[in-house]
């Protein structure tokens, strides 16, 4: 398929949009983690619960056959909709996970969270008429593909349709900044901030320690939920595979490779993080196929395993920025306030 | 002239931890305006005592009266809404936070807390955490770590530390501060310093309810000494009757 945006431009479009609907999640990880130091786990599940509510509220309906178990929908409503109430429920869904276990200690939180993803996972895998089953939902319009210009009658720019939602994406990600930003710099992120360091002390200088912890978990659901729909439209499909535990610690190396309780930071450290593993896969893709029988011996096994050092190269630059600078990339800031009063 | 109300008045509190009974049906009185000593051998239970009264335990029976109000039960940030604050005896600054920072964070009230607020209002949240900042930067002048105001609060020296316990205490306004061991390990100026601060403190009608071990402190500058002993009050009075009970003497200071 041609497009008027080259492809080189394409590819690097094909970055910079999961980068961002990571960069969503690190920001919400950072306000219930970095801030909070509230220990979810449940990434995955909150994401899963985005996407599939986006998923199902704009997709048109899919008949079930044979190959297909179908899904609820019909709804045909506009993006906007679905992410707003995939944004709404999630946050709810925060609230209502977190009421019951927050009085757990952070392990114990750490693994109910855990679990609660791995329910929404097997929840979606079987519950087949509702979502698809491991089929999923597939064919997730993008929002602005109608008003964009087609090539070859039917088929939409593809360089388009991927600017168009890195726009958007990348929108997202500014407001939710300013937005954290605010919150987090405010008298209630200073609360938030006391409770990670010492959540007793905190309450005894008169906080509802449990209220805010609530508080930090919805909007950090939230905005894992509105991840989600940007995931589901860039995707344009949804299935339970895609939402495994691991993309949850993904999340955490991305906030603590940036800087944990930087908002700024965490960004940061989602586009890197990214980045090593989208650059990896292009230069094992460099690599000639006929490449292992010209080295032999150890060439021949590293280029057959390419995918595997591939990780191990990742992990290893990871360990050393721990080593290095465990605080991350960039530092949490220190929050200084000018004099108010005479010298 | 009728007696003042107590101010805080515990009947019968017992708080047990497995088989050990750390309030054994403890009941005491602390009149407002006074400096009340609380003294007793390790074990006694005071460190438990503070922590029940202040909501960090629950207690296992008995009543809690703060202001005539009962409140055991209630959670303690409830109680610091009330005015009553609770200094730590081994201090629990918070790390990350500047020294500035912690005192924001003990200020009562603070809209700028409230998401609400933090949104629809946010002149008038400026307004009030100008006026916060401004009280939290008397309070650092007033026990000399204003300018340490910008230091991360884990970088304090362990004297220092204690006084941003006190600091952070007065910070919330309270009309009753119990402090546990607040001069233990601080040197003698700094030591002079904290006991002349709650001397104005309490003319200026604070109440003070305070552990400490050290009975120069205890005997010279509390108007009511309380002991305790094995879970419950052993006695009570002046600080004269106080040295001179013979129980006392026998179960925690000795000869």
């Amino acid at each position: 398929m041609t497009s008027a945006l080259s492809p080189g431009v394409i590819d690097i479009m094909n970055f910079l949009i999961p980068a961002l609907y990571f960069a969503l999640l690190a920001l919400a990880l950072n306000l219930e983690w970095g801030h909070t130091g509230l220990f979810n786990a449940g990434i995955a599940g909150f994401w899963a619960v985005g996407a599939y509510t986006a998923a199902i509220l704009i997709t048109p309906l899919s008949p079930a056959s044979l190959s297909y178990p179908g899904h609820i929908g019909g709804f045909n409503q506009s993006f906007v909709i679905g992410a707003l109430v995939a944004t709404v429920l999630t946050g709810l869904l925060g609230l209502l996970l977190t009421l019951p276990i927050l009085r757990l200690r952070a392990d114990y939180f750490a693994i109910a969270t855990l679990a609660f993803a791995e329910i929404i996972r097997i929840v979606f895998n079987s519950a087949e008429s509702v979502t698809g089953g491991s089929l999923g939902i597939f064919s997730i319009p993008r929002p602005f593909d109608t008003l964009l210009p087609t090539i070859a009658g039917a088929n939409v720019d593809p360089g388009y349709s991927d600017l168009s939602l890195l726009v958007l994406a990348g929108v997202l990600v500014v407001l939710s900044l300013i937005a954290w930003d605010y919150l987090t710099g405010s008298s209630w992120g200073r609360v938030l901030r006391g409770i990670r360091d010492d959540d007793v002390a905190t309450l005894a200088a008169g906080k509802r320690v449990a209220s805010f912890q609530l508080q930090a978990m919805i909007l950090g659901s939230a905005l894992m939920g509105l991840s989600g729909a940007v995931f589901a439209i860039y995707q344009r499909v949804v299935v339970p595979d895609q939402f495994e535990p691991l993309s949850t610690f993904t999340i955490y190396v991305m906030v603590i490779l940036g800087g944990s309780a930087n908002n700024r930071g965490v960004i940061v450290g989602a586009f890197v993080f990214y980045f090593l593993d989208w650059i990896s896969v292009r230069l094992a893709g460099l690599i000639p196929s006929n490449a292992g029988g010209v080295l032999g011996g150890i060439g021949s096994n590293l280029v057959a395993n390419i995918a595997y050092y591939r990780l191990m190269v990742i992990g290893l630059i990871l360990i050393l920025l721990i080593i290095y600078r465990p605080q991350g990339i960039f530092r949490e800031k220190k929050h200084t306030y000018p004099p108010v009063t005479g010298p | 002239m009728t007696e003042p109300k107590p101010i805080l008045r515990l009947k019968d509190v017992v708080k047990s931890f497995g088989g050990i009974h750390a309030l054994d049906g403890c009941s005491l009185e602390v009149q407002p305006g006074t400096i009340t000593g609380l003294i007793g051998p390790n074990g006694a239970g005071k460190s438990t005592l503070f922590n029940t009264i202040m909501g960090l335990y629950a207690p296992d029976s008995g009543r809690i009266f703060f202001e005539g109000l009962r409140v055991d039960g209630r959670p303690a940030w409830d109680l610091v809404r009330r005015g009553l604050v609770k200094t730590f005896q081994i201090p629990r600054e918070l790390r990350e936070l500047t020294v500035l920072e912690n005192l924001l964070l003990w200020s009562r009230g603070n809209p700028g807390e409230d998401l609400w607020r933090l949104v629809l209002q946010p002149r008038q949240v400026k307004a009030a955490e100008h006026d916060i900042q401004r009280r939290a930067e008397d309070i650092l002048r007033f026990v000399g770590l204003f300018e340490l105001r910008d230091e991360y609060a884990k970088n304090l020296s362990g004297g220092q530390k204690k006084i941003l316990e006190l600091a952070r205490a007065l910070m919330a306004d309270p009309t009753m501060i119990l402090l546990d061991e607040p001069v233990a390990g601080v040197n003698p100026t700094l030591t002079t310093k904290i006991l002349s601060l709650i001397a104005d403190l309490r003319s200026r009608g604070k109440t003070f309810f305070l552990v400490e071990h050290d009975m120069d402190v205890v005997m010279g500058r509390c108007d009511w000494i309380i002991v305790m002993h094995q879970g419950r009050k052993l006695a009570e009075g002046r600080p004269k009757e106080v040295k001179a009970d013979p129980r006392v003497v026998e179960a925690y200071l000795g000869d």
